[in-house]
C-alpha cells in the first residue's frame, strides 16, 4: 500500500525547502532624531552656519564639498 | 532551430514499420513529459500565491526560491526532451520522418514554453497599496514624536524623508539628523512596482497596441505609460525628479532603439 | 544588461555556425552544436567585441572611462564612484553604513544622498559607462584606502560556522583559482534549480557572502573568452551538484520518463 501521506510531491518538497530556508534575520530599527553638536567644542550647530564646519571653533565636520543633491544643497557648505 | 540538426539523409528508404514506431515512440514520450509538465504547472500555480502571501521576508526570497526550484523542474523536463530528441530520435530518422518528427517536437515545445512562461503569471508578490499605506501610516505617526533637544519645540517633519536628513529646529535653528526607520527605507523596494501598478490601465493599452500593430506603432502609448509611471514615482518618493526624468529619457531611448519595454 | 547587445553579436556567430552546417558539416547532436558555439564564442576577439559595442553607443568594462569632465562622474558631496562602490562592497560584508560614512569622513545624511544619487546615475546612463566603472571599482573594493580595514561590528558579521582562516583562504582561492570560482557559481545555480537558496549555501559551505564572491570573481565574468572556455567545466559541475541537491527532492520530475 502506498504511504501517500509520506510521499510529498516535488512541488511540496520545493515549497518546504523555500519556507524552511534559514536566512539572516532582517533587523528593523525605529526612526531616530539626533541633535547635532560640535564634537570639538560642544556648541550646537545652527542651520545658518552650514553643514561642513563649526561656526565657533572652525572644526570641520567634513572636508568634502557639498553639491546640489536631494535635500542637501551647495549653499549648505559652511563659510 | 532543430530543423537543421540531424543525420545526413539515408541513401535507402527505411522500413515503414520502423518509421511509424519512431514517430509513435516520440509522441508517446512527449505525451508523458507533457503530463508531467501539466501536473507541475497546475500544482505550482495553485501554491504560488499562497507562498508569496506567507513569505515574511521583505525581499520575498522564499517565494523566489520556490519559483527558481519550479523553473529548475521545467528545465529538467525540457533538457530530457531535447537530449532524447537530438540523440535518440533524429539520428535514427530518415529524411521523410524528419519533417514529421520536427513538427511533432516543435508543437510540443511551443506548448511547453507557454506553460513555463505562464506558471507564475498573475502572482501578486505583494499587496503594494497595503504595504505603502503601512509605511506611510508608520511614518506619519512617528514624525509627530520628535522634539528639539535644545529648546524642546516640536520638530517639523513636513516632507517624506526616506533617507537620513538634516532637519533644523524651526524655533532655535539647531541642526538635527533624522534617521528614518527601516520600514520607511524599505519603500524604495516597492516604489517602481507601485507606480506601475497604479497605471496598469495605460500599460494594458500600450501592450495591446504593441501586440496588434507592432513596436513602432505602440511608441506613443509606451511614452504615455512611462511618463505616468515616472510622475507617480515622484509622488511616492519626492526629491528625485531630476534623476527620474533622466531615467525616463533612457527608457524611451531603449524602446525606440531596441524595442525594450 | 548586455544580453540585448550580445544577442545581436552572437546572431552573427550563429550565422557562421549555420554556414558550416549548410556546407555539409552535419551536427550529430546538441553537444556538438554546443561545441561549435563554444568555439565561435571563444573566437570573440575582445578588441573586436569592444569596438562593435562602442559603435552601438555603449561601453564595455574595457572601454569604460572615468572622465573627470563627465557630469555623471562628478563626486556627489565629495563621495567618488570608487567610494560608493567600495562602500557597497563593504556593506556586503555586513559593515554598517554608519561605519562607512564615518570612514569616508562624512555624516550619514551625506552618505545616504550620495548612495541614492550614484544608484540613480547608473540607471540613467544609457552607455553603461557608470555601471562598468562601478563594476571595476566593486572588484577592487578591498583596496580602498579608507574602507579596506573596516570590519563588521561584534555580532554583525555574516553568520557562518566556517572558521575565519578558512574564509580568508576561500576568498583568496576565488581570486586566484578560476576553476574554483566557476565551480562555486555552478553549484549556486544548481542549488537554485533545486529550490535551495544558493547564496545561503555559499555562506554555509565556504563562509563567503554573495557580495564578496561577486567582487572577488569580477575579473572572470567580464572576460567573455574565459566565460566561453569555462562553459564545459561549468556544465559538468552543474550536473554534479544538481545530482547532489536533487537528492532531497527525490530526484527530478523528469527522472522516470523514458523514451
Amino acid at each position: 500500500m502506498e504511504e501517500k501521506k509520506n510521499q510529498f510531491s516535488i512541488v511540496e518538497r520545493l515549497k518546504m525547502r523555500a519556507q524552511e530556508q534559514k536566512r539572516a534575520h532582517v533587523e528593523f530599527s525605529e526612526a531616530k532624531m539626533n541633535v547635532l553638536t560640535c564634537p570639538n567644542c560642544g556648541a550646537g550647530r545652527a542651520k545658518s552656519d552650514g553643514l561642513t564646519a563649526c561656526a565657533y571653533c572652525g572644526h570641520a565636520f567634513t572636508y568634502n564639498t557639498l553639491v546640489d543633491g536631494i535635500h542637501i544643497k551647495r549653499s549648505d557648505n559652511s563659510g | 532551430m532543430s530543423l537543421f540538426f540531424g543525420k545526413k539523409p539515408q541513401a535507402h528508404l527505411v522500413n515503414n514499420q520502423e518509421a511509424t514506431d519512431l514517430v509513435t515512440r516520440l509522441q508517446v514520450f512527449l505525451a508523458k513529459l507533457d503530463e508531467k509538465a501539466q501536473g507541475l504547472y497546475q500544482e505550482a500555480k495553485e501554491n504560488a500565491q499562497a507562498i508569496a502571501d506567507a513569505d515574511p521576508d521583505p525581499f520575498k526570497r522564499s517565494y523566489y526560491q520556490f519559483k527558481t526550484g519550479i523553473q529548475g523542474q521545467f528545465q529538467a523536463l525540457l533538457q530530457k526532451a531535447n537530449n532524447t530528441y537530438q540523440t535518440q530520435v533524429l539520428p535514427k530518422a530518415n529524411m521523410f520522418e524528419q519533417m514529421k518528427l520536427t513538427a511533432i517536437y516543435s508543437e510540443w515545445h511551443t506548448k511547453f514554453m507557454y506553460l513555463m512562461a505562464d506558471v507564475f503569471q498573475g502572482v501578486q508578490l505583494r499587496d503594494l497599496e497595503k504595504e505603502y499605506r503601512e509605511i506611510m501610516d508608520d511614518y506619519n505617526a512617528t514624525k509627530e514624536k520628535f522634539h528639539c533637544a535644545q529648546c524642546g519645540a516640536k520638530l517639523e517633519i513636513n516632507q517624506f524623508y526616506y533617507i537620513a536628513t538634516y532637519i533644523a529646529c524651526p524655533y532655535c535653528q539647531t541642526q538635527n539628523t533624522f534617521h528614518p526607520s527601516t520600514k520607511t527605507r524599505m519603500l524604495e523596494l516597492i516604489t517602481r512596482d507601485l507606480a506601475e501598478y497604479r497605471h496598469q490601465d495605460l500599460k494594458d493599452i500600450y501592450k495591446g497596441i504593441r501586440k496588434e500593430q507592432g513596436i513602432k506603432a505602440a511608441e506613443q502609448a509606451f511614452r504615455t505609460y512611462m511618463r505616468a509611471v515616472m510622475d507617480e514615482m515622484n509622488v511616492i518618493q519626492p526629491g528625485m525628479e531630476m534623476q527620474n526624468e533622466r531615467f525616463y529619457q533612457r527608457v524611451v531611448r531603449e524602446y525606440t532603439h531596441h524595442g525594450i519595454g | 544588461m548586455f544580453k540585448k547587445i550580445f544577442k545581436n553579436l552572437t546572431d552573427n556567430l550563429t550565422e557562421k555556425v549555420v554556414d558550416k552546417m549548410m556546407n555539409g558539416q552535419a551536427l550529430q547532436n546538441q553537444e556538438a552544436y554546443a561545441e561549435q558555439m563554444k568555439q565561435a564564442y571563444g573566437q570573440v576577439d575582445p578588441a573586436t567585441f569592444d569596438s562593435q559595442v562602442t559603435a552601438k553607443g555603449y561601453t564595455t568594462i574595457n572601454t569604460a572611462k572615468e572622465d573627470p569632465n563627465d557630469p555623471l562622474m562628478q563626486p556627489v558631496h565629495g563621495i567618488t564612484l570608487y567610494d560608493y562602490a567600495a562602500g557597497m562592497g563593504k556593506l556586503g560584508e555586513n559593515v554598517s553604513e554608519d561605519q562607512i560614512s564615518t570612514a569616508l569622513g562624512v555624516e550619514r545624511p551625506i552618505w545616504d544622498e550620495a548612495r541614492k544619487i550614484w544608484e540613480a546615475r547608473m540607471k540613467e546612463d544609457t552607455s553603461f559607462n557608470v555601471a562598468n566603472v562601478y563594476a571595476k571599482y566593486y572588484g577592487d573594493y578591498k583596496k580602498h584606502e579608507k574602507l579596506a580595514s573596516l570590519s563588521p561590528l561584534p555580532g554583525a558579521a555574516p553568520k557562518t560556522d566556517v572558521p575565519e582562516a578558512e574564509i580568508t583562504a576561500n576568498l583568496k582561492r576565488i581570486e586566484e583559482d578560476k576553476y574554483f570560482f566557476f565551480e562555486m557559481q555552478s553549484a549556486m545555480q544548481a542549488a537554485y534549480d533545486n529550490g535551495i537558496d544558493g547564496a545561503e549555501w555559499l555562506l554555509e559551505n565556504i563562509g563567503v557572502t554573495i557580495s564578496q564572491f561577486n567582487s572577488a570573481g569580477a575579473k572572470y565574468m567580464t572576460d567573455f573568452s574565459l566565460v566561453a572556455q569555462m562553459m564545459d567545466f561549468q556544465d559538468q559541475k552543474q550536473k554534479e551538484y544538481n545530482k547532489q541537491f536533487a537528492q532531497g527532492l527525490g530526484g527530478s520530475i523528469a527522472d522516470d520518463v523514458n523514451f
